[in-house]
């Protein structure tokens, strides 16, 4: 349980934490449900009590997906076309890059694995074809 | 729903600036001539105006209290809107609010942008407004993930609707050729040149599904409306178009929770104007509806009941959006291809089709109601106004 941090300090767990191969949620010590992005308190019991998730290595239901054609970004220019994904863990909906190598064939309901790529470029973290069962 | 509102204000004057690209010219400026037209269409003058309710571009502080200044009143009411594509029918509505409880008379509502020349030139220049700068990427770390710009949090929605209804980019196509065949009747349209079915399956990638005629326009531009009570109208000799219903509903719990995607606040946004106005859909002689995304007209209008929920792909393939269709929609061209300012000129269409003053080819036959909707604000926020013509 961490309670008490500034804002600054839970945004910093979770940005700092992707480049480590994190992607930290937070679970409710409360009502016990799964939010993400971070926030200093629970939207559905708004309890100020918490516990780090890192969904590394969880299944991820897709919920939906673009593919960039064109950069919006100068960060991102070497990387289109590159596919984004909202994807469903434990309730929660959070985003995350798709592997170049599941680009193709990605359907909707589809379960993917979310995984700590460390060779990929940019945040190292990436939706991958589902090849991890579930536990 | 309080019905007795209905039909007891109006909107009186219309007025909009030039629209397209237009260096030079600040988002005051622009303002500022479509509050002079909509003043002058109102018959009204500089000392009438007791309420200013209005929005700028985001970087700017209180945009209503400096366009106050430029236009030299004093207000017993107003505020500058912060509610997104969604703000400028909440204007309208705060409008009747604030006259209903007599905090003033003669209320002026408009939104103007510089959206070409300066803030959205560059989606750089458009995320780095100040407002935006400071607050957006703490609370939602999309950008560091590499989820960048509006037209891919609407893609999404759109990929989930093509996934669950068997809707096709041609549907798609459908809403972005029937409204540059508006604009082509529009001298004031942004864009006037044809488009085909073939031109647009062309178009430039952009995020899949959209390509570049998915996307409304960057536009410098500006409009504005006068509000007051219908009666107050009749008594300046003016002929008013009634206020007949409104409603809002944002699903501030944000665009990827639920099915939020799919089915937007337009649902109970609409609910809420059809019971004031007591009309259905099947009573709306034509509609404007906010079109940031051809994908967002089509789930729109099955919010709005014109269609079933995953049918919004086939009504529009059907036709039902041109002039000579059973909904004559964006008939002005709408921010795909007349100019996109924020909804602002979509009040002031559907304001003007129920005055018959149009052109025949510009005129909705027979038109007495109008729907009008409003989007934006994170992708959730959502406003609703139905207009109905006097006496009908």
């Amino acid at each position: 349980m961490m309670t008490g941090e500034t804002r600054e300090n839970i945004d910093d767990v979770f940005r700092l934490g992707l480049h480590d191969g994190h992607f930290y949620a937070q679970r409710c010590d409360e009502c016990q449900r799964v939010r993400w992005p971070v926030a200093s308190r629970c939207l559905h019991c708004w309890s100020p009590r918490y516990t780090w998730a890192d969904l590394i290595d969880r299944r991820a239901e897709l919920h939906s997906f673009v593919t960039y054609r064109r950069p919006f970004h100068k960060s991102m220019v070497d990387e289109v076309p590159y596919t984004m994904a909202v994807a469903t863990i434990d309730g929660a909906r959070i985003l995350a890059r798709v592997s170049d190598a599941a680009m193709s064939g990605l359907e909707l309901g589809a379960y993917m694995t979310l995984k700590h790529t460390p060779s990929e470029s940019g945040v190292p973290i990436r939706l991958v074809a589902d090849v991890v069962a579930e536990s | 729903m309080s019905q007795s509102l209905a039909d007891k204000y109006a909107i009186v004057g219309i007025g909009q600036s030039d629209i397209g690209e237009l260096p030079g010219r600040s988002a005051f400026d622009l303002m500022f001539d479509a509050v002079a037209a909509a003043s002058a269409d109102a018959g009204i003058s500089r000392s009438d105006i007791d309420g200013l309710i209005c929005r700028g571009p985001d970087d700017i502080y209180c945009f209503h209290q400096r366009m106050g200044e430029r236009l030299g009143i004093n207000a017993g009411f107003s505020t500058t809107v912060d509610n997104g594509g969604a703000s400028q029918i909440l204007s309208v509505i705060l409008a009747v609010m604030a006259i209903e409880a007599g905090l003033c008379t003669t209320v002026v509502c408009g939104y103007g942008r510089d959206a070409w020349s300066r803030t959205h030139k560059s989606e750089t220049d458009r995320v780095n407004q100040r407002t935006r700068e400071i607050n957006e990427e703490n609370e939602r770390p999309f950008r560091s993930l590499g989820l960048y710009s509006p037209p891919a949090m609407h893609a999404l929605g759109a990929q989930r609707h093509m996934a669950r209804f068997g809707t096709t980019k041609e549907d798609f196509g459908a809403v972005a050729v029937a409204f540059r065949d508006h604009a082509r009747r529009n001298p004031a349209a942004q864009i006037r040149k044809p488009l085909s079915m073939a031109d647009y399956l062309a178009g430039r990638p952009i995020v899949d599904p959209f390509n570049m005629y998915d996307c409304s326009l960057r536009t410098d531009g500006a409009g504005a409306v006068v509000v007051m009570s219908a009666d107050r109208a009749r008594a300046l000799g003016k002929r008013p178009v009634l206020i007949a219903g409104f409603g809002t509903h944002n699903n501030l719990s944000g665009w990827f929770q639920d099915e939020n995607m799919v089915t937007t606040a337009a649902a109970h946004s609409g609910a809420r104007a059809y019971a004031m106005s007591r009309l259905r859909p099947q009573d709306i002689s034509t509609a404007q509806i906010y079109d940031c995304f051809t994908y967002m007209v089509i789930t729109q209008l099955e919010d709005y009941g014109f269609c079933e929920k995953g049918q919004g792909g086939a009504f529009v393939t059907d036709g039902n959006l041109t002039m000579t269709g059973a909904l004559p929609t964006n008939t002005s061209g709408g921010q795909l291809s007349e100019g996109h300012v924020e909804g602002m000129l979509q009040i002031v269409e559907g304001a003007r089709q129920l005055r018959d003053e149009l052109p025949a080819d510009r005129q909705v036959a027979g038109a007495t109601t109008a729907l009008i909707s409003g989007h934006g604000g994170n992708e959730v926020c959502h406003s609703t106004l139905i207009l109905r013509k006097d006496g009908s």
